[in-house]
């Protein structure tokens, strides 16, 4: 078993804010990074910092406070940087080089930085400058366009979608790029676009439309070839159970575990198109059968038969699943400092790896004297005279 | 040409559908040598799956197969086959990495599994992408994407609010983005490992499970009910709601915007002539427009019915810098003007449908961008420039392969 996470002895200048940027540099730290995360109470509201999802997407961080409109606290990033490998950021377009902290500016205090910069809509183009959170992305992608029921309203997806999807990108991108700095000794600038992001992971209705001009709108739980399809409700209260059947042996086997109802025999549902011309009916023809169980009994009792199902989950069943609880999907953290904050653990296990580090978020500038002194070599005098100029704050 | 990020690695994918392929793609893309190994005769699934031009299906034509395999050599292998899995190990031993979505059973039938790599090449990092993981109760069972994405959190919370839960169902987020998730995942989990590999000289395995993936969304509603005990309900009537933001309702259309934040709040009420409303309690703090979204959606509903999408965005996001945007329909995607100057729907070339427009990359890389080198390959193109080029089988042995349909 290897004794070193894969990220020990890189350094990230951590810039970023909300979701998404955070997100990813967290993920950075649970594998070793150090990551600084650069706070300013200016931007800061402290009261939500503590707050859960805040705290749980900024643990395994170290943090300082930097008041970046200060021109010694700039110079105090350049030197950070000097000593990073990584500088991660998502601010608006331009602020980065307004504060004079640009990728042509970094660079020159560290050649063979690696940068990675994520924008909602992008860093060029008419709308370089517009803002928007992960719902409005997904408007503007086509992602809410596709979400929802067919003749009614658009919807969303749950979650914060959008910002963890593309920051699971971003991790790949810079990991990547980290690998080309290795071979090559050149770093460079990424650049990740939430709403490009998305618009690639649905190539269906993109090139159905680029080729043949369709638009067919949002398809629910369907699946164009295969029935049945679709989420079914079970006994109890807003209870549901998950079903894909994908050859004929598995609708076989379905018919079995139902107890051979008569339609089940119909012609009508004999094949895969049959069934998807009749899905209305036949789903509710289902329905009057899973109804009568509990969707956890029923997805052991059909994936017995061979049949690919799984209860819905809301919050609570996921924390109380019983395969993710074996997994470990739930690090639970600051139960003794009387915050407890409970995070979800990353997405890969490596099978010859210490660990990953699950850590309390820091507090708000914890690390200023850590890393200005023990990492920038400034004295304490040095230090005394920016906590008075209101450099650290 | 620029230099490839990944021009040293060398990467084979044994996996269907999406979330193998897709990761691999991204490598790919990158420059790494991806040698994708399809079954004899069928090939991947993706080529039987739409969409098709003019909806005629062909096994050369499916356009998500063309978009998802860019820059890969294909080769047909049968690896049930003792010859097959003797050349797939022979590939093994040449390769830095294997990615694939195989069922775990699957893998240890075949022989293929981490630890029977291990010994043939212990450089080999191999990347498995399953809807469970490789441990667990649920390990041996099935799942696509439609299960993944509710047993992993994400349905039950989308669309949003419904008034009927009876009639309004969870949904699954669009297309298959379950499976890009994942193939995400992997990729970076893949990276991790060949970071590691740099120290210790030696490969692992990356267990990528699906689930896990999307549950990893939902960790607000998650924490809300570990630390609050208040589960976020989908049921429009409950007290504690999942926090999803649905869309709003204009005079032509429809937007989302966010008024969370103080500064955004106050320019919003700017721009409405500081109605009265805006003014009561519940709306006074970000966590009580929280608290309230459907009390301050209704209200902001109301007042933008005045408006079409074009106006709301020139007097929000424009004049006032208030976080909007419209809802976009895919249609609409090929007129935006943004998307265009962008340069981000790019032409492909391909030998059997010709020329069409995808999307192109997620990103942007100023010193190793991404390359489109090569279409998606057609299936076994590359048999024999691997089988015989790469590994050193005579033209004779790749005959009798074909002979005894191995290949």
């Amino acid at each position: 078993m290897s004794d070193r996470l894969p990220l020990e002895g890189i350094r990230v200048a951590d810039f970023t804010q909300v979701v998404i940027g955070p997100y990813l540099t967290m993920m950075l730290a649970e594998m070793g990074a150090e990551v600084i995360k650069v706070e300013t109470s200016a931007r800061t509201n402290l009261e939500q910092r503590t707050a859960g999802t805040t705290s749980g997407l900024n643990a395994s961080k170290k943090s300082i406070t930097l008041n970046l409109k200060h021109p010694k606290a700039v110079e105090i990033a350049k030197q950070l940087v000097s000593v990073s490998d990584i500088v991660a950021e998502n601010f608006g377009t331009d602020v980065m080089e307004r504060l004079g902290l640009g990728y042509e500016e970094l660079k020159k205090v560290k050649p063979d930085i690696v940068m990675v910069s994520n924008a909602s809509i992008g860093r060029t183009g008419p709308l370089r400058h517009a803002i928007g959170y992960y719902a409005e992305v997904n408007c503007f992608a086509g992602f809410s366009y596709l979400t929802g029921y067919r003749d009614d309203r658009p919807g969303q997806v749950g979650g914060i979608w959008t910002d963890h999807f593309t920051g699971t990108l971003a991790l790949y991108l810079v990991l990547t790029a980290l690998h080309y700095r290795d071979r090559t000794g050149e770093g460079q600038f990424i650049e990740t676009t939430m709403s490009e992001n998305i618009i690639a992971s649905i190539p269906e209705p993109v090139l159905d439309y680029s080729v043949n001009g369709r638009d067919l709108g949002p398809m629910e739980n369907d699946d164009p070839y295969m029935a049945p399809h679709n989420v079914y409700r079970c006994h109890g209260f807003d209870k549901w159970i998950a079903i894909a059947v994908t050859s004929e042996d598995e609708w076989s086997a379905l018919c079995q575990v139902m107890g051979n109802p008569a339609w089940c025999y119909e012609e009508r549902f004999n094949d895969s198109l049959g069934r998807v011309n009749h899905r209305k009916e036949m789903d509710a023809l289902i329905t009057e059968w899973t109804s009568e169980h509990d969707n956890y009994e029923l997805m052991h009792i059909l994936q017995q038969a061979g049949i690919a199902a799984a209860p819905v989950l809301d919050a609570a069943g996921l924390a109380e699943d019983p395969h993710l609880k074996e997994r470990g999907y739930l690090v639970y953290l600051g139960e003794d400092q009387g915050m407890p904050v409970a995070i979800p653990k990353l997405g890969f296990n490596l099978s010859d790896c210490p660990s990953p580090i699950y850590r309390m978020a820091p507090e708000f500038g914890e690390h200023n004297n850590h890393v200005l002194s023990d990492i920038l070599g400034l004295s304490e005098a040095e230090i005394g005279q920016l906590v008075e100029e209101n450099v650290l704050s | 040409m620029p230099d490839g990020a990944l021009s040293d690695l060398r990467i084979i994918e044994l996996g269907d559908f999406i979330s193998a392929p897709y990761c691999c793609k991204l490598m790919a893309d990158m420059a790494a040598d991806v040698i994708k190994v399809e079954p004899p005769g069928v090939g991947d699934s993706s080529r039987r799956h739409g969409p098709f031009p003019d909806d005629v299906p062909h096994p050369e034509k499916s356009l998500l197969y063309a978009y998802l395999n860019t820059n890969k050599r294909s080769i047909t292998l049968d690896v049930t086959t003792n010859l097959g899995k003797r050349v797939f190990l022979d590939l093994i031993r040449r390769a830095d990495v294997l990615v694939e979505n195989n069922h775990p059973k699957r893998m240890e039938e075949l022989g293929l599994d981490y630890k029977s790599l291990n010994v043939v090449n212990p450089r080999l990092i191999v990347t498995s992408i399953t809807p469970f993981g490789q441990t667990g109760p649920y390990r041996d069972y099935k799942a696509t994407d439609l299960i993944s994405m509710h047993v992993g959190g994400i349905g039950y919370a989308t669309p949003g609010e419904v008034e009927d839960w009876e009639k309004q169902p969870p949904l699954k987020a669009p297309g298959h983005s379950g499976d890009f998730l994942a193939a995400l995942t992997a990729a970076s989990g893949t990276m991790m490992a060949v970071m590691a590999r740099k120290f210790s000289g030696a490969g692992q395995h990356v267990d990528v499970s699906q689930q896990e993936s999307l549950a990893t969304i939902m960790r607000g509603d998650t924490m809300s009910h570990v630390h609050r005990g208040e589960t976020p309900s989908r049921i429009a009537s409950m007290a504690r709601r999942v926090a999803t933001r649905r869309p709003l309702a204009c005079k032509d259309g429809y937007f989302s915007l966010q008024v969370f934040q103080d500064h955004f709040w106050v320019a919003m009420k700017k721009v409405m002539g500081n109605p009265d409303w805006a003014e009561l309690e519940i709306f006074t703090e970000n966590r009580s427009r929280r608290d309230n979204l459907d009390a301050l959606n209704s209200l902001l509903e109301d007042w933008a019915s005045q408006y079409t999408k074009d106006e709301l965005y020139q007097m929000l996001q424009v004049e006032s810098h208030i976080p909007y945007f419209a809802v976009n329909t895919i249609p609409d995607l090929f007129q935006n003007d943004h998307l265009k100057a962008r340069g981000f729907f790019v032409e492909m070339e391909h030998p059997a449908i010709g020329r069409f427009k995808a999307p192109g990359p997620p990103h942007r890389f100023s010193k190793s961008p991404w390359q489109l080198n090569s279409p998606a390959p057609h299936l076994g193109e590359h048999n024999q420039q691997v089988i015989c080029g790469l590994l050193g089988y005579s033209n004779d042995d790749l005959l009798k392969m074909r002979g005894q349909s191995v290949v």
